[in-house]
């Protein structure tokens, strides 16, 4: 089964050498024996070179960044979690003793994939929304009800209930005081709408809470907060649809492509048009198909995971 | 191709006439979409056809399964990891886009090498790349995975053996 001869003992033995060599620390004496190893038999320095090349398609990778993101999840999932122990006071010690790839055994994952909007009900009673590629993290116990929103959005109307409830976001906590309100992760920013009640809010790296009441909207950094107005259509995605008041075309076509997977691009004689209307998220090519009959412009499939809105 | 002699065309010609009503049957129960499903059909011939390995009369529908299986496994891999690409790719600037023929390339080699560690444990894995990925020293995968020094640099040699094996294996 190995092929050109190479026993499997022989690739044992090169990858433990390699192994041994990418070590922090390696004595002269191992880099001699290595040498011996080597020039022992003509197959060592076949398997060795077979190795050789092999790793360099680690380096071949393009982008090295695209490799870690996409090989390497759950590494970038625990380091966010990492981040919400820090955040999270005096919880630290929960994670902390833990292993790097291995789930707290008392957090619940909730996820969506692109597309999908899905209910949940969490033990309390606290109903979450959550919106399309959303994932959250939900720790309930008998002293306090936690969520980490590590991508996407989510709905919450909170149960009432005694216990503090807080939801951590990467910038920032926000702490509902008999409530229902959206979270939204932007990129380094997070998003909160509230629809009901009031919101106290506390920044990673900024002293002081500012509250937010209903029927207004903020954004957020890890040290600076913005307010934005609120519209009507907000939360129109819990039922699935998308509403657009005079939308700028490139804002809507973003919001429409959080729910397909791949790539919208907009042309750039479009980008003065305004959308109006309601458009189910059910189906995204269906929505726009229905753009390209209320607004001079085409829609054009390069692939199903690419996009084009040109000109009509 | 023309590894197939007129004998062996023969025989592939049967074995597409006798089991490409089933096979897409059974491909399609595993994909659902009918476009990927011809598309997968076609592609199991080829791979046959390729390889010049044919079945003895008795076993074709098993080994037809077996290759069209392998082919609907390796479909899922890439299309989860197009997928996890351009959604990262979508939270890079703009000016930062590679070119389609670029991106495609990156597709390509993000397949391999993870066709090379889809069977190494976890931590195994994870050893291998933080090492060649993010260039760290063991003392730092060590803290990252949470094991020790000398557990990090089994993990390593234990998957470098893992990608070759993986890599010979796979071109027989």
């Amino acid at each position: 089964m190995k092929s050109k001869g190479l026993s499997t003992e022989t690739i044992r033995q090169a990858s433990d050498w390699m192994a041994r060599l990418w070590a922090d620390e390696v004595a002269e004496s191992e880099r001699r024996a290595f040498q011996h190893w080597l020039e022992q038999h003509q197959d060592n320095k076949k398997a060795w070179l077979q190795l050789q090349q092999l790793q360099e398609k680690f380096k071949q990778l393009p982008d090295p960044e695209a490799g870690r993101a996409v090989l390497m999840p759950t590494a970038q999932r625990n380091r966010r979690l990492l981040l919400w122990a820090g955040l999270s006071l005096g919880v630290t010690t929960l994670f902390g003793s833990r292993n790097a790839t291995q789930h707290p055994s008392v957090t619940q994952t909730y996820f969506t994939e692109t597309g999908q909007i899905k209910p949940v009900i969490l033990s309390d009673g606290t109903e979450l929304i959550l919106n399309t590629n959303t994932r959250v993290y939900a720790r309930i116990d008998y002293h306090r009800r936690q969520l980490y929103l590590g991508k996407g959005e989510v709905m919450i109307t909170t149960a009432t209930g005694s216990r503090p409830f807080l939801v951590a976001s990467h910038e920032g906590h926000i702490s509902p005081l008999g409530t229902r309100f959206s979270v939204r992760q932007l990129n380094k920013q997070t998003q909160v709408r509230v629809y009901k009640g009031r919101v106290a809010l506390r920044l990673a790296q900024a002293a002081g809470v500012r509250e937010i009441d209903a029927g207004h909207s903020a954004v957020f950094s890890a040290n600076a907060v913005f307010s934005v107005p609120s519209q009507n259509g907000d939360h129109a995605w819990t039922h699935r649809r998308l509403v657009a008041t005079r939308m700028p075309l490139p804002q809507f076509a973003r919001e429409l492509s959080r729910y397909r997977n791949g790539i919208m691009r907009v042309h750039p004689q479009l980008q003065g048009l305004v959308v109006t209307g309601v458009f189910s998220l059910e189906n995204t090519d269906q929505a726009l198909h229905n753009l390209s009959q209320v607004l001079p412009l085409k829609v054009r499939y390069l692939t199903p995971y690419w996009v084009s809105l040109t000109p009509s | 191709m023309e590894v197939t002699g007129s004998a062996k065309s023969g025989q592939i010609r049967a074995l597409y006439r006798e089991h490409r009503r089933w096979l897409t049957l059974f491909v399609q129960r595993r994909l659902g979409c009918p476009h990927s499903t011809a598309d997968l059909v076609h592609d199991t011939y080829l791979r046959i056809l390729a390889s010049g390995v044919l079945p003895d009369s008795g076993d074709s529908r098993r080994y037809l399964a077996h290759i069209a299986k392998g082919l609907v496994v390796d479909r899922y891999r890439r299309h989860r990891i197009e997928s996890t690409y351009l959604e990262y790719l979508r939270q890079q600037p703009e000016e930062l886009f590679p070119s389609p023929e670029n991106q495609v390339q990156t597709i390509e080699a993000l397949v391999e090498v993870s066709l090379l560690l889809q069977r190494l444990p976890e931590k195994v894995r994870l050893a291998l790349l933080l090492r060649q990925l993010e260039g760290l020293s063991y003392r730092d995968i060590a803290g990252r995975l949470q094991v020790s020094v000398s557990s990090v640099e089994k993990y390593v040699a234990r998957a470098l053996q893992g990608c070759m094996l993986a890599a010979l294996g796979e071109r027989h």
